[in-house]
């Protein structure tokens, strides 16, 4: 069986996989900037603006990731171990339990124009 | 005799006032014993005070130092913190450069987060001792605070009964005088005249046993002792 590596994160207690080619490192929380008319957060780190998504409660950390050469960081995640681990359809097992790969494609956040259309449809 | 009658009832006030003089006397030294006692007793609820009030002093100075501590260990926390994190993205560094050569990378950190995990229950650990400590410290700053406040309070009580039992003296002093004027009978002459009636008392005790155990020169010793036992005679309550 193929192993893949990658982190393994908490999400409101429930443990999830973030592949190492996602997943490039994890930083204390900077201080965040909310966008106006979007869930989308801003903050400043290693000298580049990148955008946070908020998955859940604030951890004190972000999650820094790659996403189509974009950098995407995530907050609401605890992180707990980096491993290799047995790769499971869209997911691995980590001590015998299957734990789901985050889906990267519902983590793209969405462009502000469509966000802001969007809520003047509504 | 009717001048003996007078000299009898005069001997009579001699020993009455001899004996309130004396009572006097004796609570004038009850009163300036109880002065030096509350003095001394002043003295030292003044030192408990002075002592209690330097190991309060001595809790705060802790508080300072305690405060200190738990500086340096939310420092060491967040720096554990801190490494933590470091290890973490060299495991994750060593993910993405993938097994085997990354694999080595990836167990070294987890092994030194693992270890910075101890690390840091170690440092919860001595929080909580802390924090326990400067409970109990606060308690006992407490107690202390209370204990000198009381310590000062019996300090004042002293002053005042110090105060009470130096007037109680002068008071005493001045009745004894007042009381010598009125019996018209100076404290000390009296006292040596009643000292001398219980002499003569004793004396005539002895006389008179001596003469009923020997009837043989009866009426000579009752010629001799009756001006005495007329004397003590006249002092009725007299023991």
């Amino acid at each position: 069986m193929a192993s893949r590596a990658g982190l393994l994160v908490r999400r409101d207690g429930q443990p999830l996989f973030i592949p190492a080619d996602v997943a490039h490192s994890v930083v204390e929380t900077p201080r965040l900037t909310r966008m106006p008319w979007d869930s989308l957060q801003m903050a400043l780190v290693g000298g580049e603006v990148v955008p946070v998504l908020e998955l859940s409660e604030p951890t004190g950390v972000l999650v820094m990731c790659e996403l189509d050469g974009q950098p995407l960081a995530l907050s609401g995640l605890a992180p707990e171990r980096v491993s290799f681990w047995p790769e499971q359809s869209a997911g691995v097992l980590v001590d015998g339990q299957f734990v789901p790969t985050l889906d990267a494609s519902t983590l793209r956040p969405q462009p502000l124009s469509l966000t802001r259309e969007r809520i003047a449809k509504s | 005799m009717s001048s003996d009658a007078d000299a009898g009832s005069r001997q009579f006030s001699v020993l009455q006032a001899a004996r309130v003089l004396a009572t006097l006397e004796a609570v004038a030294k009850a009163s300036a014993f109880a002065e030096s006692s509350e003095r001394t007793a002043g003295v030292s609820a003044a030192r408990q005070q002075s002592e209690l009030e330097a190991l309060q002093d001595a809790a705060r100075k802790l508080d300072a130092r305690s405060r200190d501590v738990r500086n340096s260990l939310q420092f060491l926390r967040e720096s554990v913190d801190r490494a933590k994190l470091a290890a973490l993205n060299a495991a994750l560094e060593g993910a993405r450069i993938g097994d085997p050569a990354g694999k080595a990378l990836v167990v070294l950190g987890d092994e030194v987060r693992n270890l910075l995990a101890r690390a840091l229950d170690a440092l919860d650990e001595h929080t909580s001792l802390l924090a326990e400590i400067d409970r109990e410290r606060d308690r006992s700053l407490s107690e202390l605070s209370t204990l000198s406040e009381e310590a000062r309070k019996l300090g004042d009580t002293l002053r005042h009964a110090q105060e009470q039992s130096r007037l109680a003296k002068a008071l005493v002093g001045e009745l004894r005088i007042d009381l010598g004027d009125i019996l018209g009978t100076d404290p000390e002459a009296a006292r040596l005249l009643a000292d001398s009636a219980l002499q003569v008392r004793s004396l005539a005790g002895s006389l008179g046993e001596l003469a009923r155990r020997a009837p043989v020169a009866p009426d000579a010793l009752r010629e001799l002792l009756a001006p005495l036992l007329a004397l003590l005679s006249a002092a009725p309550g007299e023991p």
